[in-house]
């Protein structure tokens, strides 16, 4: 039998615990009456945290390389930017990437400033902008809004 | 035994942004589009305005009410519009005459704005004109004013950016519809109907470049 010099086999069962510092604590672990509940409730927080921050998470802003492609005809490339005081990051939510900010990430053109550019089809189509992952934020600098009918303010753009 | 929810942890972990994002509507929510489906209205402006709606953090239960009441108005439209609601452009035009319908046109208004030239723009234009107070009466006036224009849709843009502008500053739409009509009666763009206070002659409504978003103070929507 070997000395533990690490202090932590005093709790082991010196007989049939695993060698390594990770195989003993696991081991430990699943000795513990209260391992399978704790198990599970971490397994709960840990599809929580995931689900909010899959839902609300926004990926780091790339710069977009859609301005420099010539557009496909009848595509139109609109340049759109928002201002936001102290935001770290920003997207664009729209009826053209089904209101996902995820999709459009802006990227930020000097402090509190992000802009991008989309390639829209001809016709009208309604956007918000989203700061910060959470923040659903109107274009007040848009030429046209609507009420979206759930009491926000959709900037317009029809082309 | 244990393994299992230790299974599930790794799995939650490796959850990313893209495996969440494209959830399917609620079921109550995928029904009422059903529903609209059945009755013979096209399901893309009820999807569209759902997954607008949930991506906001509206509850369920708002969505779906918006839902049924805009069922109830594309319904009010497709009768309204009878034939005129056929053709390759009829989401699109019963979308925007829903929006015309909720905002107060009339059966007879709906289907004037559909016998315009560029008809959908013609019946977003018609919506956006009452959605901003214009009487439906002068609002068709002015609609049909713009659809002899040159460029009729270029006109139905500008035309809402103008009434917007001119009660941003505070005109009431009667006397935005009418100083409109009179400017486009010159022959001119109907933003130059925008009195000078506004910072001079406005844009073209041809440009694509929509200026800076100051988002004024969140509005705090989302969980």
């Amino acid at each position: 039998m070997k000395e533990d010099r690490t202090g932590i086999g005093s709790a082991l069962d010196v007989h049939t615990a695993p060698q390594g510092l990770l195989t003993r604590a696991l081991a430990r672990h699943r000795r513990s009456p209260a391992a399978g509940r704790w198990t599970w409730l971490l397994a709960a927080a840990t599809l929580a945290v995931g689900f909010v921050v899959g839902r609300w998470s926004v990926p780091p802003p790339e710069p977009t390389a859609v301005a420099e492609r010539a557009p496909a005809a009848g595509v139109v490339p609109v340049r759109l930017v928002c201002v936001q005081q102290g935001a770290t990051q920003a997207a664009v939510a729209g009826s053209w990437n089904d209101w996902n900010p995820g999709a459009t990430p802006m990227v930020r053109v000097a402090d509190d400033v992000f802009a991008t550019t989309v390639l829209l089809e001809r016709g009208r189509h309604e956007y918000m902008f989203v700061v910060d992952g959470h923040t659903w934020t109107p274009d007040l600098a848009a030429a046209t809004w609507v009420d979206d009918g759930f009491g926000h303010r959709n900037a317009v753009i029809e082309l | 035994m244990n393994r299992i929810p230790w299974i599930v942890v790794v799995l939650a972990a490796g959850l990313s942004t893209e495996a969440l994002a494209g959830e399917p509507l609620p079921a109550r929510v995928q029904e009422t589009v059903r529903q609209a489906e059945a009755a013979g209205l096209p399901a893309g402006p009820f999807e569209a305005k759902a997954q607008e709606g949930l991506a906001k953090g509206v509850p369920e239960d708002r969505v779906e009410a918006l839902l049924l009441q805009m069922r109830e108005r594309m319904r009010e439209a497709d009768r309204a519009l009878g034939e005129l609601a056929r053709g390759s452009d009829r989401a699109e035009l019963l979308q925007a005459a829903t929006r015309a319908r909720t905002a107060g046109a009339s059966g007879e208004g709906l289907a004037e704005a559909a016998r315009h030239t560029h008809r959908v723009a013609a019946m977003w234009c018609l919506g956006d004109l009452l959605g901003a107070g214009v009487g439906e009466r002068e609002a068709l006036r002015l609609v049909t004013q713009a659809s002899q224009e040159g460029d009729p849709a270029g006109r139905y843009r500008e035309m809402v950016a103008a009434m917007q502008r001119m009660q941003g500053l505070g005109m009431g739409p009667a006397a935005a519809a009418h100083q409109m009509s009179q400017t486009m009666a010159r022959g001119q763009p109907p933003l130059a109907a925008v009195p000078e206070q506004a910072g001079g002659p406005a844009r073209s409504g041809g440009d694509a470049d929509h200026g800076a978003g100051q988002g004024g103070g969140s509005e705090g929507q989302g969980n």
